[in-house]
């Protein structure tokens, strides 16, 4: 045996004598690489960061603003939340204003947080109401300095707060599926990020997910035909037609496939700007109903985001329910958690998809194709937004009127479309 | 005790800061010893360990996946898929190369691109335009060597007299093996 491979290298060698010749365009040609700062980046001052500033943001659930203080990042910005003992939730900037150790290692009090170095006590809004160290307890003083703070308000069981120029500030985002229950239904809220198949906080660029809210075409491959369905067969087809809209609040994508039962499944996603995820449960159990929960990816900074959902349920925990049916083929593979690093090579989802572009992906390096076009224009959107600003004007989906209607979407699985709810003029 | 302590000569305080040659050590794209490194074949992997499932190689400050497709043929690609850019060390090797788990493009070992699955007729319209960005790789001595040059310039994979000879006598002979004796 040894002497029989022996005489194979023999030969291979001799045949290799000749130089090879390849065409130019070897991986050593690659231009260098980079990717769109001004969409992807969003700590302070820079044009997204700045876009991500004029609107709420969940942070957290208010189960999580409690006389413990919180460490939140949110835009690249580290803060500290909390909630007083009148019950009132305070989001500060985690660096007192005295000489800035953490407060974080504060302690809440009735009406505030007390920094645990020199002992100064900040209310919810920052101002600042002892310094025991000073005489009078800095009377004199104490009124000069504000710890930064930021607005919160307690809205769909999440804690949202607003990062951007106070006088830019809009009313709190509504939505008409977040409003109107039927019978035994209640809103609850999820922090486990649904929707990236993984870990709780993923460890790439924000827009790597949101933008992949407006690609229908990686289903039927990533959840469908690489290592089996992950939903139900009907929903991880290709789908029999796709289209795709640029809407008054984001990007609309609609696809048609084919139900086990032999009707067509008519599903439609939403892209809202910035940052919410109006896409239906991708299991279908129910049918011609708006969406029943909407996820909020939160950029905690350039590199990182979460997401929290807030759904109406009639089920405690369960905002995407499962079917029986479904959940024996599904359910019962690991859990992420449970898998190796080579089940996850061998069955990637989302997780692996998403964070294998990269920390942040390189833009400059893409072929998009035909299939992209939903991505193509949620780019576009954010594009436009970001001239916006920089032209003095304020962004889509902001409103400064407290009259304004919860906002209808059109996202569902559905057996037929509904009336368009949001055609752009 | 009350008189000054002097020191003869420098201290430690006075070091200058060191520095190293950079045009020696640094290997990345476009440095002086990166560049020159790419003229020559690298040994990347054992050929035994070049298989249907796609492992991840660093080489010269690059990320690359390397494979066997179903045909026998190794494949050495920059990690990101040319499409949208996820690791091909998800993707899943076929009889004609590999596909990314995320949209299925599906390449062949030298980057071709054969399928975009979610594109009107499997892409043929446009999938001849894109490349996955690839290496040349060679198989000898049990061993698959890359070459990550310019085109032209990629010379004749090198051949040890006194390794040829023991492989010839010894074929099998694995690396460790080898590196130990
Ligand atoms: S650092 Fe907070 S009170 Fe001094
Ligand atoms: S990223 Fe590879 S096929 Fe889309
Ligand atoms: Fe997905």
């Amino acid at each position: 045996m040894a002497g029989g491979r022996g005489r194979k290298a023999a030969r291979k060698t001799h045949s290799m004598t000749q130089r090879k010749i390849i065409g130019e365009d070897t991986a050593y040609a690659m231009p260098p690489s980079s990717h769109r700062k001004e969409l992807t980046e969003v700590g302070r001052g820079t044009p997204m960061g700045e876009l991500m500033r004029r609107y709420w943001h969940p942070v957290a659930t208010i189960k999580d603003a409690t006389s413990i203080p919180k460490r939140i990042r949110m835009l690249g910005e580290d803060l500290v939340l909390f909630r007083d003992g009148q019950g009132r939730p305070g989001l500060v900037y985690a660096r007192c204003a005295h000489r800035g150790t953490t407060l974080y290692y504060g302690k809440v009090e009735e009406r505030g947080i007390r920094c645990c170095y020199h002992g100064w006590l900040f209310d919810v809004e920052g101002r600042c109401l002892e310094q025991p160290c000073e005489p009078e307890l800095g009377i004199k003083h104490r009124n000069g300095v504000r710890q930064p703070w930021y607005p919160v308000r307690e809205h769909y069981g999440l804690i949202f707060a607003y990062m951007g120029p106070p006088e830019k500030m809009p009313e709190l985002p509504r939505f008409e599926c977040l409003e109107q229950l039927s019978d035994g239904e209640f809103i609850d809220v999820d922090d486990r990020s649904i929707g990236t198949q993984g870990d709780v906080i993923m460890p790439c660029n924000w827009l790597q997910h949101f933008e992949n809210v407006a690609d229908p075409y990686h289903v039927p491959i990533l959840h469908g035909s690489f290592t089996g369905s992950h939903f139900t067969n009907s929903t991880t087809q290709m789908p029999l037609d796709a289209e795709f809209a640029i809407t008054t609040r984001g990007v609309e994508v609609r696809t048609r496939r084919p139900m086990e039962d032999g009707r067509i499944l008519f599903r439609i996603s939403e892209a809202v700007l910035p940052t919410v995820r109006a896409v239906a449960n991708p299991f279908a159990p129910r049918l011609d109903e708006p969406v029943t929960a909407l996820g909020w990816v939160m950029p905690i900074d350039d590199t990182h985001f979460r997401i929290y959902t807030a759904g109406r349920t009639r089920e405690k925990g369960v905002l995407f329910p499962v079917p029986e049916s479904v959940r024996r083929n599904f359910r019962n593979a690991p859990s992420w958690f449970d898998m190796t690093e080579e089940e996850r090579r061998a069955r990637p989802g989302d997780w692996e998809a998403q964070t294998g572009q990269g920390p942040i992906t390189l833009h400059s390096e893409e072929h998009l194709a035909t299939s992209d076009v939903g991505l193509v224009m949620v780019r576009r959107l954010f594009d436009e937004q970001l001239r916006a600003i920089a032209s003095g004007e304020d962004p889509i989906n902001v409103s400064f009127d407290p009259g304004t209607a919860p906002t209808k979407l059109s996202s569902g699985n559905w057996t037929t479309y509904p009336p368009s709810t949001g055609a752009a003029e | 005790m009350r008189q000054r302590a002097a020191v003869a000569g420098k201290t430690a305080y006075s070091r200058p800061s060191p520095t190293y040659l950079r045009e020696l050590t640094e290997v990345g794209r476009g440095t002086p010893m990166g560049e020159l490194m790419r003229r020559y074949w690298q040994v990347i992997a054992l050929s035994r360990d070049t298989t249907g499932t796609p492992r991840k190689i660093r080489l010269l400050g690059e990320d690359l996946v390397l494979f066997r497709d179903g045909q026998g043929r190794p494949g050495l690609f920059h990690a990101r898929c040319t499409h949208r850019g996820t690791t091909l060390y998800y993707g899943k090797v076929e009889e004609r190369g590999i596909r990314c788990c995320y949209h299925g493009w599906l390449c062949d070992v030298e980057g071709h691109c054969l399928e975009q699955p979610c594109e009107p007729d499997s892409g043929a319209r446009f999938r001849d335009k894109v490349r996955e960005p690839w290496y040349p790789v060679e198989k000898r001595y049990g061993l698959i060597f890359a070459y990550m040059g310019p085109s032209p310039k990629i010379p004749v994979l090198p051949r040890q007299s006194s390794a040829k000879s023991r492989f010839a006598t010894r074929g099998g002979l694995s690396c460790r093996a080898f590196a130990s004796k």
